[in-house]
C-alpha cells in the first residue's frame, strides 16, 4: 500500500507504522515470512557503464500481536506486539568504503540489518489509540592490542562487543469519523556504528593507534502523518467476507540533516586531516505516498486482497560535485500485493508483495577540487532495487 | 485435520529449524523458578524458562504470560588466595508465552530474552599464556534471546523448537594515506570497512511426555555454538621519515572463536508425588570436548624495501605467528535435581518455597603447559522462594507472581602444577565462590 503505515497499519505491522493500532488487534497472530531484494545500482561515466555489485538480500519476518486479556476497565484495551527482521545471511552487514568509492549509503545498508521492534498499543477511547515502542539494531564496538608475547610471537588481546541501539517509537491514531482514521508516528534516530580501535605495539616501528570506525546504518527521526478512508463503517481491517476498499495517503518527513555520513578519522589526533572529505551535507525530506486496498469476498469465511500503492522518495544527498560519491537519487516507488484471509473461523491469512524502486537518472558533475585530470569523472546515478516477498499469518 | 496442522507446524519448526541456549542462562540459570530448582526443570517448566530449557513445555503454558525479572552475579574467585576480579553478569530477563490452539491442536509462541546491562556480547581474548577463568571470565556476556513454537498434538505429548539471533564478525580492514614515521599522530590516514555480523543458528528441539498425571519425562537436544571473530586488515602506506618516502605494506589477520558452547543432550523427568509437592532430576551430557581455544591466531606480514640511508631502527621486524595450543577439554555429564514445594494460601493464592543442586565436573585437563584456562569442579546449591496471587483485581483475571532465588556455587581448589619449572606462571591453586541472585515477576492471564 505505498508503505503508508501511519493510519494504516494492521497486525505486528503496526508496531513499526503506528503501534497505536495494535490495540485493533483483539486475537493472537503469529507471522513468519521471508522476502528477496535485489539491487541494480549505476554509476555511469562516459568511459564506462557501471552496475554496483550488491548480493540478494533475503530476509526472514516473524511477528506477533498479543492482546493482553485484561480484565476491568482495561478489557479488549491493549495488545503487545514483537517483531524481527532478520537477514538470512547476516545480522548486520557494515561496509564502509573511501568516500571516492562510488556506494549509495542511503538505501543500500537499509536492508542489511537486523531490525528487532517491541511495542505496545492501547485503545483509550473508542476512537483514540496511543502506541509506544522501539526499535533496536546492532553495532559493534571494540579493540585489539597487537604485539609480542613473551616468546617473541606476535599475538593480540581482542575485547569485540556487539552493543544495542535503541530508538523510540510513538504514535497516536484517532477515527475522526466511522470511515476516517488519522495516524502521527514518531521513530527516533537509530545508529548503528562500527568502531574498532587497534594499538600495534612492539614491532620496531612506531604505528599510531588507528581509528577503524564509522556508521554503517544510519537512520534518521522519522515523523508520518496519514489519513486514511474505509468504504466500511467502522475503521478496523475489513472484513473477510465483504466488498470493501481503504485508501490512504500520507507525508513522512525524514531528518537526514543529522546524517553525518559514514566515515570517520582513521587518526583522532590528526583533527586538521579528519577523514580527508567534507561533511556529506545532506538536507531532510519530505516523501508523499498513497495506498489503496480492496477487498473481494471469496466464500462466507474468506476474502482476497488486492493492494497497490505510490511513494515518492526524494535523495538527501547533494550532487557529487568533488571527489567523494556518495551517489542517490530520487526514487519513485511502485508497489502492489495479493492476500487471501479468512475470518474468525478460519484464522489464517497468506499475502504476497512486491516493490519497486525506480532511482531517476541524475548527473553528478565533478566541479570542485581534489579531482585531478581524469581521476574523478563525472557520473550518472541511478537504477532499480526490486523487492518481493510472502507472508503467512495464523491467529490463535 | 489434525494430522494436516500437526504436519504444518512440525514443518514450521522445522524450517526455522534453529534453537536457542546460552552462555549466561547454562551458568546461572532462567528464571527464579527455574534456577532454584537447579535447573533441573526440563520435564517440568511450562512457563517463560521453557524458551530455554525445553521448549516443548511452553505448549502447556496455562494462559498468556509475560514476565521480567533481573539477575546479578558475584564472583569471588581466586589464584593463590588472591580475589580475581572477573566480571561481574548482570542483566534483565523478559519473556512470554502465547498459548492458544489450531484448530484442536494446543499451540504456543514464546519468546526468552537474558540482555546484559552493558552490552549484547562480548568477544574476548587474552594472550594464551594469560591466567583466565574460563568458564565465567566472559562467555556469560552476552544475549541469550530466543523465539519458539511449540504444539501439543496429543494429550501426552508435546513438541517445540525455537529460533535465535547471534552473530559472528568477520570484518576486513583496509587503511591508506601518508604514514609520518617520526611522529604518528600527525600521518593522514583514511580507511574502509567491510564487516559483517553473521547470522548464527543452531538447533534446539525438546519434547515432554507425560506418562500420567503425576510423573513427566523429557529430552532436549541443543547444538553447537560459538562466536568468532575473524579480522583482516591492510596497511598500505608511504611511510616518510627523513624526507624519504617508502611504500609499506602490511598484513595482518586476527582469528578468534569465543563463547563456545557444546552440543548438548538433556534426559529429565519429573514426579508429583502429591498435589503439593514436585520432584525433577536431569541429567546434560556436554560435549566439551568439541572445545575451540580462544586464543586469537595472529598473522603478519611485512612488505618494506628500505632506501639507502633508511635508519635500521625504524624497519618493522618480522614476528612469528601464534602457534595455539589446542584445549583438549573432556566431556562432561552433569546432574540436576530440584524440588518443589506449595502450600495453597486460599482463594487461589499459592505460596512456594523451592531448592536445588547440580555437579560440575570441570571439562578442563590440568595445565601443565602454555596455556593457563583456569577452572575448578562447581557445587550449585540453590534455593527460593515464590509467591502466587490470583484475581487480584479485576483488570488481571489470573495471577500476579513473583518469584525469588538465590544460588550458591562453590569450587573447591584445584592444584595446578606447571610441567616445566620454568614456566613464566608457574604453579598455582585455584578455587572459589560465586553467588547468583534475582527475582522474576510475572502476570499470567487465564
Amino acid at each position: 500500500m505505498g508503505m503508508t503505515s501511519a493510519a494504516s497499519a494492521e497486525g505486528y505491522e503496526a508496531i513499526y507504522g503506528n503501534p497505536g493500532l495494535l490495540a485493533e488487534s483483539r486475537k493472537k497472530a503469529l507471522t513468519l515470512g521471508v522476502g528477496i531484494a535485489r539491487h541494480a545500482l549505476i554509476a555511469n561515466t562516459d568511459q564506462a557503464s557501471l552496475t554496483l555489485p550488491t548480493d540478494e538480500m533475503k530476509t526472514i519476518y516473524i511477528g506477533a500481536a498479543l492482546p493482553i486479556p485484561f480484565g476491568g476497565a482495561l478489557r479488549d484495551r491493549v495488545t503487545f506486539g514483537v517483531g524481527f527482521l532478520n537477514p538470512v545471511k547476516f545480522l548486520v552487514r557494515g561496509k564502509i568504503l573511501y568516500p571516492e568509492r562510488y556506494q549509495y549509503p542511503v538505501v543500500a545498508p537499509r536492508v542489511q540489518s537486523i531490525a528487532v521492534t517491541m511495542g505496545i498499543g492501547a485503545r483509550i477511547t473508542d476512537r483514540i489509540y496511543l502506541g509506544a515502542g522501539f526499535e533496536a539494531l546492532a553495532a559493534v564496538v571494540g579493540e585489539i592490542l597487537i604485539s609480542l608475547d613473551a616468546t617473541g610471537r606476535i599475538g593480540s588481546r581482542t575485547d569485540d562487543q556487539v552493543i544495542a541501539a535503541y530508538a523510540p517509537i510513538a504514535s497516536v491514531a484517532v477515527d475522526a469519523h466511522p470511515r476516517w482514521r488519522l495516524g502521527l508516528t514518531y521513530r527516533g534516530e537509530l545508529v548503528g556504528r562500527f568502531a574498532l580501535t587497534i594499538r600495534a605495539q612492539d614491532l620496531g616501528i612506531p604505528l599510531p593507534d588507528f581509528n577503524v570506525a564509522g556508521i554503517a546504518q544510519y537512520i534518521p527521526h522519522q515523523l508520518a502523518l496519514e489519513a486514511r478512508w474505509s468504504s466500511v463503517d467502522g475503521n478496523g481491517a475489513l472484513p473477510a467476507n465483504r466488498h470493501g476498499t481503504r485508501i490512504a495517503g500520507g507525508l513522512l518527513y525524514r531528518m537526514w540533516s543529522r546524517y553525518p555520513g559514514p566515515n570517520e578519522p582513521t587518526v583522532l589526533a590528526n583533527t586538521d586531516f579528519g577523514t580527508g572529505s567534507p561533511p556529506i551535507d545532506a538536507h531532510d525530506t519530505i516523501s508523499p505516498r498513497v495506498g489503496v486496498e480492496h477487498g473481494i469476498p471469496l466464500s462466507a469465511v474468506a476474502g482476497f486482497r488486492l493492494r497497490g500503492g505510490y511513494a515518492l522518495e526524494p535523495t538527501p544527498l547533494p550532487p557529487q560535485t568533488g571527489k567523494e560519491n556518495f551517489l542517490d537519487s530520487t526514487r519513485h516507488v511502485v508497489t502492489g500485493g495479493l492476500g487471501v484471509v479468512g475470518d474468525d473461523s478460519l484464522p489464517f491469512q497468506l499475502d504476497v508483495f512486491a516493490q519497486l524502486h525506480v532511482l531517476q537518472n541524475r548527473l553528478h558533475e565533478k566541479k570542485e577540487g581534489g579531482c585531478s585530470a581524469g581521476t574523478c569523472p563525472s557520473v550518472t546515478s541511478g537504477g532499480t532495487i526490486t523487492v518481493v516477498g510472502i507472508t503467512a499469518g495464523v491467529r490463535f | 485435520m489434525r494430522a494436516k496442522i500437526f504436519a504444518a507446524v512440525t514443518l514450521c519448526a522445522l524450517l526455522l529449524g534453529r534453537g536457542a541456549h546460552a552462555g549466561p542462562t547454562e551458568t546461572f540459570g532462567y528464571g527464579s523458578r527455574s534456577t532454584a530448582m537447579g535447573g533441573a526443570v526440563s520435564a517440568d517448566a511450562s512457563d517463560v524458562s521453557a524458551n530455554y530449557y525445553n521448549p516443548a513445555g511452553l505448549a502447556a503454558a496455562k494462559g498468556l504470560t509475560f514476565e521480567a525479572g533481573y539477575l546479578r552475579t558475584i564472583y569471588g574467585l581466586k589464584m593463590n588466595g588472591r580475589d580475581n576480579f572477573v566480571d561481574p553478569m548482570r542483566g534483565i530477563t523478559f519473556g512470554l508465552v502465547a498459548p492458544g490452539a489450531v484448530g484442536p491442536v494446543p499451540f504456543a509462541f514464546g519468546v526468552g530474552l537474558h540482555l546484559p546491562d552493558d552490552r549484547v556480547f562480548r568477544v574476548r581474548s587474552l594472550d594464551q599464556e594469560q591466567p583466565r577463568w574460563e568458564m565465567y571470565d566472559n562467555r556469560p556476556q552476552r544475549l541469550f534471546m530466543s523465539a519458539n513454537l511449540a504444539l501439543k498434538p496429543f494429550h501426552w505429548l508435546e513438541i517445540g523448537g525455537g529460533l535465535v539471533f547471534l552473530a559472528a564478525t568477520r570484518a576486513r580492514l583496509d587503511i591508506t594515506g601518508q604514514f609520518q614515521v617520526s611522529n604518528p599522530k600527525e600521518s593522514e590516514l583514511r580507511h574502509e570497512v567491510d564487516a559483517d555480523l553473521t547470522s548464527i543458528r543452531y538447533p534446539q528441539f525438546g519434547m515432554r511426555v507425560h506418562a500420567s498425571d503425576k510423573l513427566r519425562f523429557a529430552a532436549v537436544y541443543r547444538g553447537e555454538f560459538q562466536l568468532t571473530l575473524d579480522i583482516s586488515a591492510r596497511l598500505d602506506v608511504q611511510a616518510n621519515a627523513l624526507g624519504l618516502s617508502v611504500p609499506l605494506l602490511t598484513y595482518i589477520t586476527t582469528n578468534s572463536v569465543n563463547a563456545f558452547l557444546p552440543r548438548q543432550a538433556v534426559l529429565g523427568t519429573s514426579f508429583d508425588p502429591t498435589s503439593a509437592l514436585t520432584l525433577d532430576f536431569d541429567v546434560t551430557w556436554i560435549n566439551w570436548a568439541a572445545y575451540k581455544s580462544p586464543v586469537t591466531a595472529v598473522n603478519a606480514t611485512t612488505q618494506f624495501n628500505p632506501p639507502e640511508g633508511f635508519p635500521p631502527s625504524l624497519v618493522p621486524e618480522k614476528p612469528a605467528p601464534t602457534v595455539v595450543i589446542p584445549p583438549k577439554f573432556r566431556d562432561r555429564l552433569v546432574p540436576r535435581f530440584g524440588v518443589e514445594g506449595r502450600l495453597p494460601l486460599g482463594r487461589g493464592h499459592a505460596f512456594a518455597i523451592r531448592g536445588g543442586y547440580f555437579f560440575e565436573s570441570s571439562p578442563i585437563p590440568p595445565q601443565t603447559g602454555g596455556t593457563n584456562f583456569v577452572d575448578a569442579d562447581r557445587h550449585g546449591i540453590s534455593a527460593g522462594l515464590g509467591v502466587r496471587l490470583h484475581d487480584l483485581t479485576a483488570e488481571i483475571p489470573g495471577d500476579v507472581k513473583l518469584d525469588v532465588h538465590a544460588m550458591y556455587s562453590y569450587l573447591p581448589e584445584r592444584l595446578t602444577q606447571k610441567a616445566s619449572a620454568a614456566n613464566p606462571i608457574g604453579d598455582y591453586r585455584a578455587g572459589g565462590t560465586i553467588w547468583s541472585l534475582g527475582f522474576t515477576t510475572g502476570l499470567v492471564f487465564r
